[in-house]
């Protein structure tokens, strides 16, 4: 037998055509090329092209056979013991953002906190469920609000895990002695919101100029205290954004350069008051690429301090790299409540935030057991349903499935269910937009495109990833 | 304005597929199978090119994944042994 591995493509804005096997292997060609594949009419420059990069199977088991199978398996995640833990000791807040996406409890609120018999489950639940090493993420709410909580977690963790770091998700209105104290720590690090340029944040966030350059003093002391753990998200309005020159400076001030474009996600409070936020939305399109085009420029002066986007160095590696899994929202199958859980303020757990978000809203109860009673594998087990994208539809013929992944919590949060068709999706049309950019990227041959490539990526010089095949 | 898609009868199977997902990707659009062609009618003019390469490419797109499924389902099986 003589067969090329089942190819699938996608056509870019350009007209080129994006190709690429279920493992990936991609690369651009013509027209012409897909006439010839598809009508098994391929020249012998053709045969020879795709022999060269593993796509010709000549008989069972041969060394392509043995690749292309080897890539798939990789690109197959599987489900790995708890090492992510993301942890709500309260919902309450002192900001009341218009688009915070977790039904957070005013200050002054009761019963919205661990009670001591919870916080003694938790541990429990860490020493039980836990392996070598942990990974503590600590949400809420403002959870410095509750800084005895989170040193009791910490403490125990030091003696119960071989690695451990923590991130204390805060919006560092405060800046107190004790926690300037567990900040100093070298396994804690700060994750904060830095809403795009100094006017938005007080306009979005803080409301007030006493309170943002509160906000802005902590940022620099934090930095100070933990250099090189201190990070930065935007939340950002589609409707009100920063220009990508005001967006990079911002964060260049204060020397963040690896920067995580989110729009407001149609979570919590933003359904009712940013209801847009349930589709994907072309002004984001337009923002993104302009804030790439805008670092790709800025990079060209130099390697020392270079700007990248986090997600689309994600989806480049994604492309690039089988096994590459790290991040929960982009794998496939997407097992939900394995390697990853979150505890909510009252002890339930869930399998993502965004999960925990629903129940909150009243929408749908994804809670998969609590730290009193452990994980409910029958509950866990019915949410795997639509985790893994090769069995969808849409999905098995797309050029970009094996790069992408599943979520359906996403789906259930703006269209209700989980077999919404793929291409209806927000999630779906916001990584195409994002695949095709990286592809485009990935195959430019423009020099500073090229550069930026490899510090993103980490290689020692311009490359170009995705070839062109020049097939006329 | 209509738009005609021609496909040999034996592949019939692909251009209802190709229908079925066209309806899903334009809901505005009437979209009939006849013996050998997709009709493709209600299209506003000014999106003309881009559903009639969006039509054409799908109906490649299904002929060939049924072609290549055989081929597809036994890698599948090798890999899970």
């Amino acid at each position: 037998m003589t067969a090329v591995l089942p190819l699938r493509f996608r056509r870019l804005s350009g007209g080129d055509l994006t190709f690429a096997h279920e493992a990936g292997g991609y690369f651009l060609a013509n027209d012409q090329f897909l006439e010839r594949l598809t009508s098994s009419q391929l020249s012998s420059r053709d045969q020879e092209f795709l022999d060269q990069r593993g796509m010709v199977l000549r008989e069972e088991g041969d060394l392509s056979e043995i690749g292309f199978l080897h890539q798939l398996a990789q690109r197959t995640a599987r489900p790995a013991p708890l090492s992510y833990v993301l942890l709500v000791p309260t919902l309450r807040c002192d900001l009341a953002c218009t688009y915070c996406q977790v039904s957070r409890a005013a200050k002054q609120a009761e019963g919205f906190d661990w009670s001591p018999d919870t916080l003694a489950s938790v541990l429990k639940f860490l020493d039980a469920y836990g392996g070598e090493e942990i990974q503590i993420e600590f949400q809420g709410g403002e959870p410095t609000l509750r800084l005895d909580l989170i040193e009791a977690v910490i403490d125990f963790c030091h003696t119960r895990f071989r690695n451990t770091k923590f991130v204390l998700c805060t919006n560092l209105s405060e800046l107190s002695d004790p926690l300037r104290r567990l900040i100093s720590q070298s396994d804690v690090h700060i994750s904060t919101s830095l809403d795009g340029s100094i006017d938005l944040h007080q306009k979005l966030r803080t409301k007030d100029f006493e309170t943002t350059d509160r906000f802005l003093s902590n940022l620099e002391a934090a930095m100070e205290l933990a250099p090189g753990r201190v990070a930065a998200l935007p939340t950002l309005d589609p409707r009100d954004l920063p220009t990508a020159e005001a967006l990079l400076d911002t964060y260049d001030r204060f020397g963040m350069r690896s920067i995580y474009l989110r729009p407001i996600v149609y979570q919590g409070f933003a359904r009712k008051q940013h209801p847009q936020s349930r589709s994907f939305d072309a002004a984001w399109q337009h923002f993104y690429d302009a804030v790439i085009a805008e670092m790709i420029r800025r990079n060209a002066d130099g390697p020392e301090h270079y700007f990248e986007e986090y997600y689309l160095t994600l989806a480049m590696r994604r492309l690039l790299q089988p096994g590459y899994d790290g991040h929960i929202d982009l794998r496939s199958p997407n097992w939900l409540g394995y390697d990853h859980l979150v505890v909510d303020f009252d002890g339930q757990l869930y399998p993502t935030d965004e999960a925990r978000m629903l129940a909150r809203t009243g929408q749908i109860d994804l809670s998969i057991g609590s730290v009193e009673a452990g994980i409910d594998n029958d509950k866990r087990q019915e949410l795997q349903g639509r985790a893994f994208n090769a069995l969808d539809p849409w999905c098995s013929q797309c050029v970009y499935q094996a790069a992408c992944g599943s979520d359906p919590i996403d789906d259930l949060a703006r269209m209700g269910r989980v077999d919404v068709p793929r291409p209806l999706t927000a999630f779906c049309q916001r990584h195409m937009h994002i695949f095709d950019f990286a592809i485009e990227l990935l195959s430019s041959s423009d020099e500073d495109v090229q550069r930026s490539i490899a510090l993103w990526l980490g290689l020692p010089g311009p490359v170009q990833l995705v070839e062109r095949y020049d097939c006329a | 304005m209509s738009l005609l898609i021609s496909f040999a009868p034996s592949r019939r199977s692909a251009a209802e597929d190709t229908a079925t997902r066209l309806r899903v990707l334009f809901p505005s659009i009437k979209i009939s199978i006849h013996d050998d062609a997709l009709e493709l009618s209600n299209i506003p003019p000014d999106r003309s090119d881009e559903i009639a390469q969006a039509a054409s490419d799908q109906l490649i797109r299904s002929q060939y994944a049924q072609d290549t499924s055989g081929l597809r389902d036994r890698l599948y099986a090798r890999l899970l042994g």
